[in-house]
C-alpha cells in the first residue's frame, strides 16, 4: 500500500513539473505578444509629445524660436524609434543585422 | 441620440472651495472612495476565516496576492518584493475602478488623462527616487546604453533621457485612451439600438459582445499598467 502512494506521489509531481513548465512559457509568451502589440502605438508617439514640450520650454527660455523645436523633434522621433525597435527585439523579429551571441 | 462624451462629465456633488482651489468633491471622488471600500472589503471579508483548505471567496484574494506576486518575482525578482504592497494596491485599484466603471450608471474615473497622468507620475517619481537611494550617482548610467561608441553617446544619451521622460506620458495615455475609447464605443453603439427600431438588434449583439470585450481590456490594461510599472522598478533595482 504504502508502496504503491509513494510510486502515485512520484508520477504526480512528475506531471505537475512537467505541466508546470509547459503552462507557464505558453501563458507568459502569449500575455507579452499582446504587451508589445498593445503598446508600441503610444511608445512611438509618446517620446515626440515630451520632445515637443521640452523644446517649445527651452525656445522659450532663451528666445530662440524654432532652434530647439527642431532639434528636440528629431531626437524625439529617434526615441519613440528605438523605444519600438527596442519592443521588436524582444520578440525576435528585428530587422537588419546583429551580432551573434 | 445619446450623447456618447457624457459619461464623461465631471459632476460636483459637494462643493468645496480652497482659496481659489476648486476641490470639490466630485462623482470620480466619490467612485475612486467606492473602489477602495470595495477592495477593502473584498480584501477584509474574504480572509476573516482563515482556513488551510480555502473557500472559493478565500481563493479569489489569495489568486490576486499569488498573481501580483508571481508577476513581481518574474520581472524584478526578489528585491522586488519590499515594493509588493504598492504593486498590489495599484493593480487591484486600476482593475476594480475600470471594472466599476462598466456597470450601468456608474463612472469610470480611468478614463481621466489627469487620474491616470497623476498615477503613473507618482509611479515614475517613486521609481526615479528608488532608483537614485539604492545607486547614487551611479544610476544614471541608465542613459548610457551598453556596448554604443563614444562617438555616438551625444546623441544617444539625449533620446534616452527623452524616452525615460516620456514613460509616465505613455503610461497614462494608454489606460486612458483604452478606457476612453471603449466607453465611447459602447455609448455610440447603445444609441443605434434604439434610432434604428427592429434591426436595432444587430447593434444590441456588437454591444454585448464589446461589453465582454471591454472586461477583457479593464483585465489587460490593469496588467499593462502593473507589469510596466514592475518592468521601471527593476530598471532602477537591477541596474545593468
Amino acid at each position: 500500500m504504502n508502496n504503491k502512494l509513494k510510486d502515485f506521489n512520484k508520477r504526480l509531481q512528475g506531471f505537475k513539473k512537467k505541466n508546470l513548465n509547459k503552462n507557464n512559457l505558453k501563458k507568459n509568451k502569449n500575455l507579452k505578444d499582446i504587451n508589445i502589440v498593445f503598446k508600441s502605438g503610444i511608445e512611438l508617439v509618446s517620446p515626440v509629445i515630451v520632445a515637443v514640450f521640452i523644446g517649445i520650454f527651452l525656445d522659450n527660455y532663451f528666445q530662440s524660436k524654432p532652434v530647439f523645436l527642431i532639434i528636440f523633434l528629431i531626437l524625439g522621433f529617434s526615441a519613440g524609434i528605438i523605444n519600438v525597435f527596442r519592443a521588436v527585439k524582444r520578440l525576435g523579429f528585428e530587422v537588419g543585422f546583429k551580432k551573434k551571441k | 441620440m445619446a450623447d456618447p462624451i457624457h459619461q464623461f462629465e465631471i459632476k460636483k456633488i459637494v462643493p468645496l472651495k480652497l482659496n481659489d482651489i476648486d476641490i470639490s468633491f466630485t462623482n470620480s471622488s466619490l467612485f475612486m472612495i467606492l473602489t477602495v471600500t470595495i477592495i477593502s472589503l473584498f480584501l477584509i471579508l474574504s480572509i476573516k476565516k482563515k482556513k488551510i483548505v480555502p473557500s472559493r471567496f478565500q481563493l479569489t484574494s489569495e489568486l490576486f496576492y499569488k498573481f501580483i506576486l508571481n508577476m513581481i518575482n518574474d520581472n524584478v525578482g526578489q528585491d522586488g518584493q519590499k515594493y509588493f504592497s504598492l504593486i498590489f494596491s495599484l493593480f487591484t485599484f486600476i482593475l476594480f475602478g475600470n471594472l466599476l466603471g462598466l456597470l450601468p450608471y456608474s463612472f469610470t474615473f480611468t478614463s481621466h488623462i489627469i487620474v491616470t497622468f497623476v498615477l503613473a507620475m507618482f509611479i515614475f517619481v517613486f521609481v526615479t527616487l528608488v532608483g537614485i537611494l539604492m545607486h547614487g550617482f551611479k544610476f544614471f548610467t541608465l542613459f548610457v546604453p551598453k556596448g554604443v561608441p563614444i562617438a555616438m553617446l551625444p546623441l544617444m544619451v539625449p533620446i534616452e533621457v527623452i524616452s525615460y521622460l516620456s514613460r509616465p506620458i505613455s503610461l497614462s495615455i494608454r489606460l486612458f485612451a483604452n478606457m476612453m475609447a471603449g466607453h465611447t464605443m459602447l455609448k455610440v453603439f447603445a444609441g443605434f439600438i434604439f434610432s434604428l427600431g427592429i434591426f436595432g438588434i444587430a447593434p444590441l449583439f456588437v454591444d454585448v459582445a464589446l461589453t465582454a470585450f471591454e472586461v477583457l481590456v479593464a483585465f489587460l490594461q490593469a496588467y499593462v499598467f502593473t507589469v510596466l510599472t514592475c518592468l521601471y522598478l527593476n530598471d532602477a533595482i537591477n541596474l545593468h
